[in-house]
């Protein structure tokens, strides 16, 4: 009996513990939100800017014109941006929480769930964002659970933050137009793109093309820029060129380097500097080892300022 | 005095490579300090060797470069001895592709 007793004691105290570290695990997903953020003050809902706002200044802002337009369209453009930040990094904080479970072969359909019931949020997702967002389908999440698995978090959500920056950056730079060239349902479709932008299958489809194409460049790179095929006459007649070169600097006459810089396409003149010319010969120089014809034309050049034979 | 990266084709035997860097070295009126295979952004089958090379003032260029190469498991010692009695000294000595394969790769000038 005694021994019941003091089993169900230590039961009660771990499920205690197991409560304030529920508690405590709540407290480490982020701070508590102000309530300036979190509560409207028009009417104390969860959602700054609400549905209801929404619609009364799309209704006002039909009839207005000019500067009031203007300055409608921006107000719903800065609350509904306001709106998505919010989802955004709720989104991304449970993203880095979840990353855990990721590592240990949980399904990538948790993920799916979990960042749907995140943007779903409660009474913020009822708010405006599903105003508009009708009619457009939803973000296929339809991503290969082994391919997520092989980027980090941090890199996802690095990607899905410049996605999110490119996009905000060009509906800054809308608001200086009036809002006949700039309607807000233009910015509606942008506004659109920004919420999509911080999206899991944005920042992975941000991510892979992007380590395609920067592999496909260095590869590109790697193949053009190989010094090969030099001849022995090649290299007598740079060795040719650079003493001539040399010397021209020694006497400080610098007329026929001049002209074959020229000749080569360097703006260079008889006032420029000593170093201004010996960047431009190796800037030149640079180009010809790999670039054959451009070597062709130096020799030529060269010939005629005088500088070789 | 800047420091500036030249690839040259691994695939080339060590006469061909000692003119490219002969060639760069003259041409950007510059000096190589180090060569050796290149290990990174390689594409596999890709064989390109990395010559770093310090730019020197107009006038002031050394003696040409000279390339001798061995196995890589090889005594490289007859080799210097060689070439310091030349009146020569060791620029680098580090593993590269010749003809595709690696070798240790040493300058002398």
């Amino acid at each position: 009996m005694f021994i019941q007793l003091r089993a169900k004691l230590i039961g009660l105290i771990a499920l205690g513990g197991l409560l304030l570290l529920g508690g405590c695990a709540g407290r480490l997903e982020r701070p508590n939100i102000p309530k300036v953020i979190s509560e409207s003050p028009r009417n104390g809902k969860v959602g700054a800017y609400d549905l209801e706002a929404y619609k009364l200044d799309m209704l006002n802002y039909d009839k207005a014109t000019g500067s009031d337009a203007i300055r409608l369209r921006n107000k719903m453009i800065y609350g509904v941006m306001a709106e998505i930040d919010y989802l955004f990094y709720d989104y991304e904080t449970k993203l880095f929480l979840n990353e855990g479970s990721f590592k240990v072969g949980s399904d990538f359909l948790q993920l799916g769930l979990s960042a749907g019931s995140t943007i779903s949020n409660g009474a913020r997702g009822k708010t405006v964002l599903s105003a508009l967002l009708t009619g457009v389908t939803g973000s296929s999440l339809s991503v290969d659970k082994n391919f997520f698995r092989q980027q980090t978090v941090q890199a996802i959500s690095s990607a899905m933050e410049a996605n999110r920056d490119r996009i905000k950056t060009i509906i800054l730079q809308q608001l200086k137009q009036d809002s006949i060239n700039y309607p807000f349902e233009a910015a509606q479709s942008d506004l659109i793109k920004y919420f999509f932008a911080g999206t899991l299958s944005a920042g992975l489809q941000q991510r892979n093309p992007q380590s395609a194409t920067n592999a496909q460049v260095q590869q590109a790179e790697m193949n053009q820029v190989q010094v090969k095929n030099i001849s022995a006459g090649d290299v007598s007649q740079v060795t040719s060129m650079n003493q001539s070169v040399a010397k021209a600097f020694e006497s400080n006459d610098l007329s026929k380097v001049i002209a074959f810089l020229n000749a080569m396409g360097a703006v260079v003149d008889n006032t420029s500097a000593k170093e201004k010319i010996e960047a431009s010969l190796r800037d030149i120089g640079r180009k010809i080892t790999t670039d054959e014809a451009l070597r062709k034309k130096y020799y030529d050049e060269a010939k005629k300022a005088g500088l070789i034979q | 005095m800047e420091l500036n990266k030249q690839i040259v084709d691994g695939q080339q035997p060590l006469d061909a490579q000692e003119r490219a860097l002969n060639f760069t070295e003259q041409a950007t009126y510059a000096k190589v300090i180090s060569y050796a295979k290149n290990t990174g952004n390689a594409s596999t089958g890709a064989t390109p060797n990395v010559a770093i090379l310090q730019d020197v003032s107009v006038g002031q260029q050394p003696n040409p470069l000279h390339l001798e190469s061995l196995d890589v498991s090889g005594d490289a010692s007859p080799i210097i001895t060689t070439q310091l009695k030349a009146g020569k000294t060791v620029i680098f000595h580090d593993i590269a592709y010749v003809n595709g394969k690696d070798q240790m790769v040493l300058g002398f000038r």
